[in-house]
């Protein structure tokens, strides 16, 4: 049987970012291939190609046996291939039918919809789908769960072929989700394509045919999902590549404790987290996405609230918003650099002392002077490859923009330093400098939390491993302990057994 | 030097295009203005006479000084319509000050009116959360309201006194506006490029959560920003009165469009985070300059309308292009 779709050697380049390498990817009639990664690997960047939104640098595209080759969203629905992504895309307003057909309506002669037509039409998809629902209702009366059965029936109404679906049991409870099964299902026996996309690798195992996995916009994993099994295929999303290089500092015996967490929880995602860095100390926080350890960063830094428990900082407990805290010596490189964490509008000597502009001013002045020749030792010292205090941070590679950021808190005086997901999306060697870096903060005895979801990164860098699991403290790790099964065995629990979350 | 060397090893250097397109952008407000006054210079005997160009910087100084407080709330990433209905509040405000407790405190009195009506825009904005657009809406409407009540609908007057200097003086043979203009945009501009404040308001308005995860002080900067643009209708308000010696509720309508349209012309982003206080000047002159050129060929003012506009959306468009480029 030929393939539905073929996608081969995919790449694609953003500025400062490869996105994706090479990438292979195919889809048959009937088959659901789940593709799965963490953040940042590459997956939306792969659907956006084949749905029009982003342009390949390389690679072929073969749908339906012929080449594919689409400029726009538009273009893509025409040929056959419906993305329903996670923020859905139904007009609120608008019935379920005029939803389903939105900008092809069926017309009567004059050019007035025919609205009885419609509704009809609409109604043998929905029941097609196995779905009872009206198709006069206004989609705002809906639940999640049924705009999604509406997104569907208007991929169907289009005869599309290819139909991907973004993450679409997030917002689901048990028993919606086993009815979003039953129409894939159904979907697969009229001959449609699915590519299911997924956190939840569990799922994967129940609907999917096929997976492949994507990490650093590469393919490190393609197979039946009857050969595989779920901890490969996290070992693949999270990396095989073993630590070999130098072991991290020692921290000594008698060590001051300096930053502590005691029952933390924002009332949401984080229940209860309790946890300490002592001085010199790197503490790695492991976790799925959606174990809540971004959310306990921001918690810890004072930049959302906490709804329980409370954050120390050398005995003192730490109280305000963000302001205080980094006066209070905490600092934080936030998970995402571009949404969180530079002004792209603003230089490099603006955006790496961002946080410390005070100690460059004397009257609300900056001294300018002072200011550019402490950028420029910050650029030496991290080695930064720009041309200058001036530059634009735009012009910037991720790994160069990354470093940026990191020296924020070179100055600050920082006690406590997180860092959430410090080298992503970086290339190896501003990766290697970056770890430099957290061992140089070491050895000034700075203590460090460190989030990635980079499984060798953490085993290498961390004295300790702290892993997270449906925001609790699932399990602590001693640096001899801390083993890629013994951590992926804490990170995973739920998921192995099977009863979710 | 080494961190150079490092960095076109990387490819980090801009291509000399960039450069030129980035040069464009950052200029480009002045050569527009340029230009004009070139064509104005070859079609017009009258545009390049002293007594003519020193009546438009005195025309124009009235809206460049607004335009200047407004840039900083639009680099912020805000936006403040209420601008003419502060300038009409506090000049009455300022009249009848003057009028019952003589010039000085009655300037002092005007002023803080114009800066009291920006701080509860920056208030509402900043701590109350309500869009800038209609945050000012709001208080657009309320200034001018009190500004109705006051003076019960008729024009306040007020015939001598010292403060008529602000609009009628002259100082070594300019204008005195033309003074006032000049010190409030070198202070913009310091203020902007030199101060740790300044850069926090670039900050916040190219991106809020970076400021935000910096320690900066969101609604402080909000407030402040805010606070500038009603202290600066406060100044131009007192020229204006100055000028006219007398003040009446309905003065100021519309100046907020004016205002916004030289920060336009004048490069800044509408989206924040981007432009220079004298991308403003150049725009608030382009405008006073368009207005005057289209004056001496004796073209009606309701075609200086049509011409302003378009030139609005020609300068937005050559913006995003050049940016675009960049």
């Amino acid at each position: 049987m030929p393939a539905l779709l073929t996608m081969e050697g995919i790449s694609k380049a953003f500025p400062g970012v490869q996105a994706l390498s090479k990438v292979d990817f195919e889809v048959m009639p009937g088959e659901a291939h789940a593709l799965i990664g963490e953040n940042g690997a590459g997956k939306s960047t792969l659907i956006k190609i084949l749905a029009g939104v982003h342009r390949r640098d390389a690679g072929t595209i073969r749908f339906e046996g012929s080449d594919y080759r689409v400029a726009n969203p538009h273009e893509a629905l025409a040929m056959g291939v419906a993305v329903i992504y996670q923020e859905l895309n139904l007009v609120q307003k608008l019935t379920v039918a005029q939803n389903i057909f939105l900008g092809h309506e069926p017309l009567r002669r004059a050019g007035f919809v025919a609205t009885r037509e419609m509704n009809a039409r609409a109604g043998e998809i929905l029941k097609e789908l196995g779905i009872s629902m009206d198709p006069r209702t206004p989609v705002e009366a809906l639940g999640v769960a049924q705009k999604q059965m509406v997104e569907i029936a208007k991929a169907l109404s289009r005869a599309s072929r290819i139909l991907v679906m973004d993450e679409p049991t997030a917002p689901l409870t048990q028993s919606e989700i086993e009815v979003l099964f039953r129409v894939i299902a159904g979907l697969k026996e009229q001959g449609l394509g699915v590519i299911y996309i997924s956190h939840r690798l569990d799922e994967v195992f129940q609907i999917a045919d096929r997976v492949t996995v994507l990490r650093d916009g590469e393919r490190v994993h393609s197979s039946e999902v009857s050969e595989t099994q779920i901890d490969r295929l996290v070992l693949a999303m999270v990396g095989r590549r073993l630590a070999e290089e130098e072991p991290p500092l020692e921290v000594p015996e008698d060590a001051p404790m300096v930053l502590e967490a005691e029952g933390l929880a924002d009332g949401r995602v984080v229940r209860d987290i309790s946890l300490g860095v002592r001085a010199g100390e790197v503490v790695g926080l492991a976790g799925l996405i959606g174990s809540g350890r971004s959310e306990f960063a921001h918690l810890l830094f004072g930049s959302e609230t906490a709804a329980e428990g409370e954050v120390r900082l050398v005995g003192e407990t730490l109280s305000g918003g963000v302001p205080q805290r980094i006066a209070a010596g905490l600092g934080m490189v936030p998970e995402d650099r571009k949404l969180q964490g530079l002004v792209m509008q603003l230089l490099v000597k603006e955006n790496s002392t961002l946080a410390t502009l005070d100690k460059y001013t004397s009257g609300g002045f900056i001294r300018r002077p002072a200011h550019e020749s402490r950028v420029r030792e910050i650029i030496t010292e991290l080695r930064i490859a720009t041309r200058g205090p001036r530059q634009s941070v735009k012009a910037l590679s991720g790994g160069n923009q990354q470093k940026v950021i990191l020296s924020r808190w070179m100055d600050t005086g920082a006690r406590a330093l997180i860092f959430d997901e410090p080298t992503r999306g970086v290339d190896v060697g501003a990766k290697a400098e970056i770890y430099a870096l957290i061992r140089e903060l070491q050895r000034r005895g700075v203590a460090i939390l460190m989030i990635s979801s980079d499984l060798p990164e953490v085993l290498r860098i961390s004295n300790r491993v702290i892993v997270i699991r449906n925001g609790r403290v699932a399990g602590e790790l001693s640096r001899e302990e801390a083993t890629q099964e013994q951590v992926l065995r804490l990170m995973m629990g739920a998921a192995v057994s099977g009863n979710g979350a | 030097m080494a961190q150079e060397a490092h960095a076109s090893s990387e490819g980090a250097a801009l291509p000399e295009r960039r450069v030129a397109y980035s040069v464009l952008v950052r200029f480009g407000p002045v050569i527009g203005l340029a230009f004009l006054c070139l064509v104005l210079s070859v079609t017009s005997e009258a545009f390049l006479n002293p007594a003519n160009l020193i009546n438009v910087a005195r025309q124009v100084s009235i809206n460049a000084i607004i335009a200047a407080g407004m840039t900083f709330v639009m680099i912020s990433g805000g936006f403040d319509l209420s601008v003419g209905s502060v300038m009409a509040l506090s000049g009455v405000v300022g009249i009848m000050a003057m009028n019952a407790f003589g010039d000085a405190a009655g300037i002092l009195i005007m002023l803080a009116v114009a800066l009291s009506c920006g701080l509860w825009n920056g208030l509402l904005v900043a701590f109350a959360r309500i869009n800038a657009f209609v945050a000012t809406l709001a208080g657009m409407t309320i200034y001018h309201g009190i500004a109705l009540v006051v003076t019960d609908s008729f024009p306040v007057t007020r015939f001598g006194g010292w403060y008529r200097n602000f609009g009628q003086g002259h100082l070594f043979g300019l204008p005195i506006p033309i003074y006032v203009l000049i010190i409030v945009y070198v202070v913009a501009h310091i203020v902007l490029t030199r101060t740790a404040f300044g850069t926090s308001v670039y900050a916040v308005g190219g991106n809020e959560e970076a400021a935000r995860l910096s320690g900066i002080n969101i609604e402080r900067i909000r407030t402040s920003v805010f606070t500038i643009c009603g202290f600066g209708v406060g100044i131009a308000s007192l020229l204006i009165i100055g000028r006219l010696q007398s003040a009446q509720a309905n003065m100021g309508i519309q100046a907020e469009l004016d205002a916004i349209a030289a920060v336009v012309i004048g490069g800044t982003s509408l989206a924040g985070g981007e432009g220079r206080v004298f991308g403003t000047l150049a725009g608030a002159f382009t405008i006073g300059v368009l207005n005057n050129g289209l004056n001496l060929h004796d073209i009606s003012a309701h075609w200086q309308l049509v011409a302003k506009g378009a030139v609005i959306a020609l300068a937005v468009i050559i913006d995003r292009q050049l940016v675009h480029r960049q």
